[in-house]
Order: structure tokens, then sequence, then C-alpha cells
């Protein structure tokens, strides 16, 4: 299945009577169980096209398919629900939520879910082993180390079996062993069949994933896809 | 998902402890504050809303009017009740008469003891049927039907029987007319304008008044109320009541008086007529606490928003990551409403402590215990908990809306909040708490100078260190020479003199005939010799009162001679003499009080006084009413005992303990059976503004109130203000931006607030306190520097509020600086 597919998308953003295109007319198609890495200079687009597919934003112009359902006219509760289920996000900067634990910190998706509470004291305890942060988990996420939150935070974007991972420079706050650590997460995420797409500057993160996408100035360069408008 | 949010809240409040207290004691403050003046209110406003018939009572009024000249009265003649009810059958359905002889205490004796008691009248025995006042013992039906029975307090019965049963015992009024008690009161705390002590049978006057003077329809001593059959019969009896002046009232006043109605519940707050039975309040002060209590509620509001606000805009990146992790826009606003309620929630808490703290405050400024409306009106709990909840439901929405419909691509990549400007409306919103802020300041300064003004204003006559001394309703006036003889024989005793009603509290009206005019009803201060001197009036035309008595005393030692005198002297002033006034020269229309001097002014038909004497205007009553014409005249022997109720002691100021023994010893050598009542003059005419004191009481404690939630809400913005620009003086810190440059920066924005609220704030304030004060005919004028002190004091606090925050950030070196990048 085509998790993801977009048909010329297009981003423009507008201040001050200024239109900056952000993605010009870009097609793309992420297969179910796909590591893909998309990768370019700064500012070349990389997050707005991640914010697009993980229905994050809508595009100016053109498509996005997600699990072959056209998302544009999708309403917000959609879009929030899709996220809910079926994707995961992780950020450079971890972003967990300050004022809860560990625990809580990852459980958050399931209680947006509405599984039950011994359902989820079940996953969240599985995730925590998976992800070795059980020990952790009434800490608070200043009291934890760079490679510890991000930990978390892949926990909490994995503990709902999510089709899809989003990672977005996943490694860029950390340093090189955790970097490596959180990589080797990933990578076995996707062997275990969920789909990621990460966004990073790193050539050795990027070797991780199967496919590589290179972006400049808003469009594709290279890459296994389909280039309509190259 | 609520327990999440409970735990998120809790969490939140820890973890920001400082805003966490301010945001919920600015709002517990001003819901507190709110409360206690809607309780002043619903005290206010419930007086005489007890009676079962409270919407079919009315009393009935009396206006006497010549020109401008005259009195409203709230007592009419005698004859005033049982007339409407004989003409009226079919309207009145009962009625009933109040009357204490017009004196400010009568004598009660029982064994050997005699109390001066102020709270004692006559009336109907269809007092019972017409208020609900029951008695705990007696029988209501009975009690006052026969003569000579009266009903007393339990104050009164705890006073005169200690533990005995008062049921049976005798009391006697005025030395010498017995009265059973028949009843005792229940106690209540109700509020009535009807305070008494003891309620005697009406019947008990036929043998102390005659007849002829209780079918009078001139003299007007009774509080007169009639039950209507239905409360829509009023406009009927009140078309009837001209017709009605016109058959019964004396041809030389049935043109100017008029009758009319006024409904029980109207009296105390709307009534404020001469001779009313207690104090009233003013409906005018009603409006302005119910004003009052909604702009702190409103400062209080905004504060708790707009904390609320600032801090969940911090919390936008959390917003963010849950609306990525799958929480839609309901969950939210649910989420955020939820903290904020609960804050609410915990701020009433706080509020109902300080309310309960406040009660015994409370009770003070109203004279009544009305914190018991907290403990047992379950309406006032339930429009406290509603309030605070729906503040918190409010404040709740606006973050809780904006930030579910946030548009989370904008932030989330970056540690800090990018692009998040304060929204505008929060100024506008700070603007406001200061406008009202800077309101209640002024009104603050203008009522409280407004009190003092009316306090010391000089009202034409020594008010300082005179004695007043309580004569009226018992035989102690007859002793007024003997007392005033040996009260002169001390040298701290200055001089002694007897008035009607106590000088610029009160007057009577009296029938009088000019020159020019027939038959009238003048306002009139009857005095005895030495007025003029005790009070120490200005005299501007014609002469003193001579005393007869010494002027013949004097001639025995030929120590005193004047050539007047041989005119004079044969002229008896009690019979022949009346002073007026400048106002009384001009209403008569005499040119100049010369001119006015030797004329014809003769009370009734059979006077024979001609005006002897001008003097300056003075203030005979509350500089609430302006300067009216008025008559002083001299009573005489024959009715002195009627007019004559209180001695005025002029002492010597240098001497005031010594004073007051002297007058304690004469009063013992001379009138050992009475007790003696007395103040000083100062004292009681200060509680003519009784009703400014309170509010000016009030305004200050809830301007105090006002400026501590605004400053509290101020504080907390300003912190979040400078905390938002920290990145910005870090990097000018880093350029080389000295401190005191930094603070400037830091503080422009929120001083130029401030001062955008001082611009709003004066005009407003000005027009307001300019509509206060012309209700009073004679009030201070609105300068600047009123308004110049209410702008330093909220700049002074803004910039001590800002100092605390600014110089903080503006002291961290270079380094500090851009590590807090």
């Amino acid at each position: 299945m085509k998790v993801i597919k977009t048909v010329n998308v297009e981003k423009i953003y507008t201040s001050f009577d200024v239109d900056t295109v952000a993605l010009n007319k870009v097609n793309l198609e992420i297969e179910q169980g796909e590591f893909v890495s998309i990768m370019g200079p700064s500012g070349c687009g990389k997050s707005t096209l991640l914010n697009l597919i993980s229905l994050m934003d809508l595009p100016t112009r053109g498509e996005v398919f997600f699990m072959e359902q056209s998302t544009s006219k999708m309403s917000d509760r959609k879009r929030a629900e899709f996220r809910r289920k079926y994707i995961g996000f992780v950020f450079q900067n971890f972003n967990l939520i300050e004022e809860l634990s560990v625990y809580e910190n990852i459980e958050l998706p399931l209680v947006y879910l509405r599984m039950p509470p011994s359902e989820r004291a079940q996953r969240v305890r599985a995730v925590m082993e998976r992800l070795d942060v059980a020990h952790k988990q009434r800490f608070f996420p200043m009291q934890l180390s760079g490679g510890h939150q991000q930990r978390v935070a892949v926990a909490r974007a994995i503990v709902a079996s999510p089709l899809v991972l989003f990672a977005d420079e996943p490694t860029g706050n950390l340093d090189s062993k955790h970097g490596q650590e959180v990589m080797e997460i990933l990578s076995e995420l996707n062997e275990a069949g969920t789909t990621v797409v990460m966004v990073t500057h790193s050539s050795a993160n990027a070797e991780f994933a199967n496919r590589i996408i290179q972006l400049f100035d808003g469009q594709i360069v290279t890459g296994k896809v389909n280039q309509y408008s190259f | 998902m609520f327990k999440s949010y409970l735990l998120i809240t809790a969490r939140n409040l820890l973890k920001h402890k400082l805003y966490s207290l301010i945001n919920i004691l600015g709002l517990a403050f001003g819901i507190a504050s709110s409360t206690v003046l809607f309780l002043l209110i619903k005290h206010e406003t419930s007086y005489d809303h007890f009676h079962p018939l409270k919407n079919r009572i009315f009393r009935v009024v009396e206006t006497i009017d010549q020109h401008g000249v005259g009195e409203h009265s709230a007592s009419v003649p005698f004859p005033t009740a049982p007339t409407l009810q004989k003409d009226y059958p079919k309207w009145v359905e009962k009625s009933v008469r109040l009357f204490n002889y017009q004196m400010p205490s009568l004598s009660i004796s029982y064994g050997n003891k005699t109390y001066n008691e102020s709270k004692f009248f006559f009336a109907d025995s269809t007092f019972l049927e017409v208020f609900n006042f029951p008695l705990s013992e007696g029988d209501e039906v009975s009690a006052l039907s026969q003569p000579h029975t009266v009903i007393i307090s339990q104050a009164v019965a705890k006073k005169y029987f200690q533990n005995e049963s008062p049921l049976g015992k005798k009391i006697v009024f005025w030395n010498k007319i017995p009265l059973i008690v028949t009843g005792v009161f229940e106690a209540t705390n109700k509020p009535s304008h009807l305070q008494f002590d003891f309620v005697a049978s009406f019947s008990t006057l036929r043998s102390t008044i005659p007849e002829a003077i209780m079918n009078r329809w001139v003299w007007n001593p009774c509080w007169t109320y009639v039950v209507l059959k239905d409360k829509s019969f009023a406009s009927d009896l009140e078309a009837q009541l001209p017709t009605f002046v016109q058959k019964y009232f004396e041809d030389k006043m049935k043109d100017n008086v008029t009758l009319s109605l006024q409904a029980l519940t109207d009296i105390h707050l709307k009534s404020n007529l001469d001779y009313e039975i207690s104090p009233n309040g003013d409906i005018k002060y009603i409006y302005i606490f119910g004003v009052t209590a909604i702009l702190i509620l409103l400062i209080a509001s905004i504060n708790f928003m707009n904390l609320s606000n600032a801090r969940a805009f911090l919390r936008a990146r959390e917003v963010v990551v849950r609306k990525m992790i799958g929480a839609d826009k309901e969950e939210l606003m649910k989420q955020f409403l939820v903290e904020s309620v609960l804050m609410s929630a915990i701020a009433l808490v706080f509020a109902f402590i300080v309310v309960e703290l406040a009660s015994p405050y409370l009770n003070d400024l109203s004279d009544s215990p009305i914190s018991n409306y907290i403990k047992n009106d379950w309406n006032i709990i339930k429009y406290v908990l509603l309030t605070g909840l729906l503040i918190g439901f409010l404040s709740g929405i606006y973050p809780a809306i904006y930030l579910a419909s946030f548009d989370p691509t904008k932030i989330y990549r970056d540690n800090t909040l990018l692009g998040m400007t304060e929204p505008r409306f929060r100024s506008v919103l700070v603007v406001v708490q200061f406008v009202i802020a800077i309101l209640m300041l002024v009104s603050t300064f203008v009522s409280n100078r407004q009190l003092n003004y009316m306090k010391n204003a000089k009202l034409g006559f020594d008010k300082d260190y005179v004695l007043i001394v309580s004569i009226g309703g018992s035989s102690s006036v007859l002793l007024y020479d003997d007392i005033k003889r040996n009260l002169l024989q001390h040298p701290s005793i200055l001089s002694v003199t007897s008035t009607e009603e106590v000088l610029g509290n009160n007057y009577q009206t009296h029938e009088y005939r000019s020159s020019i005019n027939k038959a009238a009803y003048y306002p009139t201060i009857t005095v005895a010799h030495d007025f003029i001197q005790t009070f120490n009036i200005e005299m501007v035309a014609g002469r003193d009162f001579i005393d007869k008595a010494k002027l013949l005393e004097s001639y025995q030692d030929n120590s005193y001679m004047r050539e007047e005198d041989f005119f004079t002297y044969f002229e008896d002033d009690e019979e022949n003499a009346v002073i007026i006034n400048e106002s009384m020269v001009r209403y008569l229309g005499y040119s100049s009080p010369q001119e006015a001097i030797g004329q014809e002014f003769r009370s009734g038909e059979e006077g024979t006084e001609k005006i002897i004497g001008v003097v300056k205007d003075f203030h005979i009553a509350s500089l609430h009413t302006p300067l009216q014409p008025f008559v002083i005249d001299l009573a005489d022997r024959r009715t002195q005992r009627l007019h004559l109720k209180y001695v005025a002691i002029k002492i010597d100021k240098n001497r005031s303990e010594e004073a007051i023994a002297t007058l304690q010893n004469v009063w013992k050598k001379v009138n050992p059976n009475h007790a003696l009542d007395y103040f000083f003059l100062e004292d009681k005419l200060n509680k003519l503004y009784m009703k400014e004191q309170k509010w000016s009481e009030i305004s200050l404690q809830f301007s105090i109130a006002a400026i501590f939630i605004a400053c509290m809400g101020f504080f907390g913005l300003a912190s979040f203000i400078v905390e938002k620009q920290r990145k910005d003086v870090g990097i000018r810190r880093a350029i080389g931006a000295t401190t005191l440059e930094i603070v400037f920066f830091l503080s422009k924005k929120l001083m130029k607030l401030v001062f955008i609220s001082i611009l709003i704030a004066a005009p407003i304030s000005f027009i307001l306190m300019h509509i206060w004060l012309s209700s009073f005919p004679y009030h201070i004028p609105l300068t600047p520097d009123i308004f110049a002190y209410s702008g330093t004091i909220i700049v002074f606090i803004t910039m001590l509020i800002i100092s605390f925050h600014t110089f903080k950030i503006a002291l961290q070196t270079p380094v500090e600086a851009i590590k807090s990048l």
C-alpha cells in the first residue's frame, strides 16, 4: 500500500506581500514498510514537506494522500484522528511535556485514543522496557539526559503502534553515541514493519534509510520517486 | 482524562507558585470584596421586607410648602389615620400610628431607678396586626388593646427586670403615668426603620393629651401607616388626598399642605424626610456600592483572565505537541477550561475565608450582624459559587479557543516561542483595570475631602466645646433655670441656653403671620435666653433677646443701665420678639435687614411678636440642605415644657473635663432622680454625615482592594512581558547597553499602559465625581491635585513593580544574558 502519496504539492508562504515558495510541485510516494530519509540544505523545504505528509499542515495546491485517502478535504478533527491512530512523531528537541512524568508522557497518545487504563498500562510498560526507560518512569523530563529524553520521545511516538513514524532531525540535539542508539531503534522499528520517514542533515543517519530523497529549493532532485515536473 | 487535567493543573500551580498565588489571591480578593459589597446592599435593601403585609403598607407623609419654605415631614396630624380609614373604607383596611411627643427621650421609672429612653413609642392596638414583630411573652391580640399597657424589648426586660418575667410589672412614664407590661418582643435582627424598645398603647394618651389637640389638624407628630386592601389602591387613595386635605386641614394652611403615600419598603432608602424615626440610608449609595462591586469583580476577572492567558501562551509548545500526538480541538479546549475552572474553585475557597475573616468589620460597617447572611443565605453562597466558576470558565475560553485552533507548524521547531506576540487585547484589559482602580482612588480622595468639608465647614455658629443635655420628655425641663444658675457659678461653664432641637441637626416649623404674608409655617428654632451668645451667632441688625428677669435684677443694684432699656424693659421678649435670618429678610421681601426690624411677625392669630433682630445666615440643618429662611423664637414660661428639649452648655475648651464634672455634680444636686444624658454637639452633628462617612470608609477599603488586585495582575503581567523580552535583553547587553538603558527599554511598554490609563480615567472620574458632588448643596471644588495624587500613587506603585522585574534582568552580566538565549 502506498502509505503516503503527494501529487503536485505546493506550499507557498505569504508574508508582507512577499510569496515564498517552500515546495514546488512535489510528487512523492512512500510504500508501507519503507525507511525514507529526506535530506537537503537548510531552507530547502524538508520540514515543510514533513508537515504536509504528517497531516500537520495543508498544501497551498496539490493533493496529499494518506493510506490512499485524500486528506485535502479532511476536517481538522479527522486529521487529528489520523494522527492519533496512524502517526508517531519524533522531534529534534524532544518536545516532552514538562509537567508530565516519563510514564505519563508515553501514555499520553493512548489517553487520546481512549484506551482503557489497564490496556494503556500494559502497552506503556512494554514500550518502556523496549526503549530501556522503565527505571526512569517517575522522572520528569528536566531530570533526564538528552539521550533519555529522546528515548522517551521515541517511546511516546510508538506506543500506539503507528503506521508511520515521522522523525525530524531525531539526533540533532544528541551526542554521537546517543544519536547512534536512536537510529538503531528507528531501524529496528522499521524492520518490525513501521514505516519511517526521517528528515536529517546527517549523511550517516541517512544511510539507515533504504531510500534517500534529496530536496533542493522546494523540489525533489534525487530519489526513487516519480518526478512529473522535474 | 479528567484526572489527567487535575494532575496537570496541580503541577502547573506548583511549578509556577508565585503566579499561581497572585492569580488565585487576586481573584479571591475580588470575589470576596464584591461579595462583601453585595452583602451590604442586601442588608440595606432588605429593610422592612419581613412584614407579610409589606406590599400593602404605606406611610402617610406631609409636605408644607410656601414657595420653597416649610417642611417635608415623615409624620402627620393625629386624626389622619382614623379619618382615612373612615372616609375610604373600600381602600384602607387598617392603620396604625406611632407617637413619642417628638421628644429625644422619655423618662421611664421602675422602682427607684429612672432612665431616659429614646426608643419609646405609643402605638395603636393594630401595631402587631400591621407589623410582624412577634412576642416571646404575652398575647399579641390583647397586648395593646387597653390603656396603660406596654410591650417591651428583650434588652429592656433584662435591663429593668433581670431574670424575672416582666409580664404584669408596672413601670412609670413621666413619673406619673403607670404602664403595665403586657408583652415582650422576640429578639430579632431583621432590619427595620422601626427601632423601638417600648411600644405603649395609644389609648394611654387620652389621659395625657387633651382631646382638642388630638383632633387638631396642625401639629403633625404621628408616624402614620395605612394597610390598603390591595397595593393597586395606593394611586386611587393618593388621588383623593388633595380633597382630604381641603376638607380637614385648617384654612390657614391647607393650600400649602400636601399629603402623599410612601411604600413601607421605600422608607429606609428613599425617604430622608424631616422627623424620621431612625436614620435612613440612601439609594444613591446602593447604586454606588453595586457599581463598585461590579468594577472590583471586573478588575479581578480581568486579572485572572490576563494572567491565565499569559501562562497559557507559554504552554503553546505543549499544546502543539499534544496536537501532534493526536489531541483534537475539543480535548484541548476542555483541558484549558478545566484548569481555569479548577483555579477559580481554589480562589473561591480563599474568597470564603476572606469574607469570613472580614465578618466582624462587616458587622461594624453596617451596624448589624449581616455576616449571618453568608452562613444562612443559600442564595448568597450560590451567587458566589456561580460567579467564581463563571469567571473561571470565561478565563479559560479564550486561550482554549485560541490555542486549540493554533497552527502548530509555526513554532514547534524551536526551543523558544517563535513569533508569539502579546495579544493586544491583553494590554487593553490592563488599561481597563487601571482605569477602574484610578476611578476608585479618585472617588476615595473626593469622598474623604467632601466628608471632611462637611464635618469641618463653618456652620455660622460655634459647635465646638458645646455640651448638649437632653431634658425633654421629663420633669427635668422644669428645673432648667436651676440647672442653668448652678452651672454658671463655675468658671469652666461659659454660657448656658436651651433649644427645642439640637442646633444644626433639626428644626421644627411653626405658624407665623408677617405684615406682608398671611399665615405660613416657617422653620423655627425655639430657644431660651442666651442662645445667640452661647452659639456665638453674628447679629447683622437689631438686638438679641433681653432677659427681663435678669434686667430687673440688675436694676435692683443699678449695675446695668442703657437708654433702650427704658423703652424695652417694659416689653416681654418672650411674648413680643422674634429674630430672623438674612434669608428670611429676603424671603419676606425686605430690601435690608434694617428694614425688617420692628416689623410684625406674629406667632399664630393671637401673637404679638415683632422682629427685633436679624442674624447672619447659619445652618440649622445638615449641609445636605441649603440655607433657608428661619425664625428664632423665645420660649415663654407657659410653653417652655413643650418646646425646650435640650440644654446647650458652652464650656471652656481648656477645662473640658472640669466642665463635665461640673455638669455631673450640678445634675446630681438639682435633678437626682433623672439620668444624665449628654453629648458634644460636634459629635452629634458629625453623625449627620454617617452615610458619607460610611461611603468614605467603604471607598477607601475597596479602593485599596481594587488597587491591590490590579497591581497583583500588573505584577504577574509585567513579569511575563519582561520574561518574554529576555532574548532582547541578552542581545542588548551583549552589544553594550547599560543597566538603565535596559530598564528603560523594559519599562517603556508597561509605563505607556499606565499613562494611557491615567489619561482615560481622568476625564471619566471628573465627570462622575462632578455628578456626585452636585447632589450636595455645599461641596468641595474638584481641583487638579486630586487627580494628580491619584495618578502619582498609581505611577509610583507600578514603577515599583516594574523595577522589581526589570532590574533583576537588567543586572545580568552579558555572559549570563547570552546564556539565557
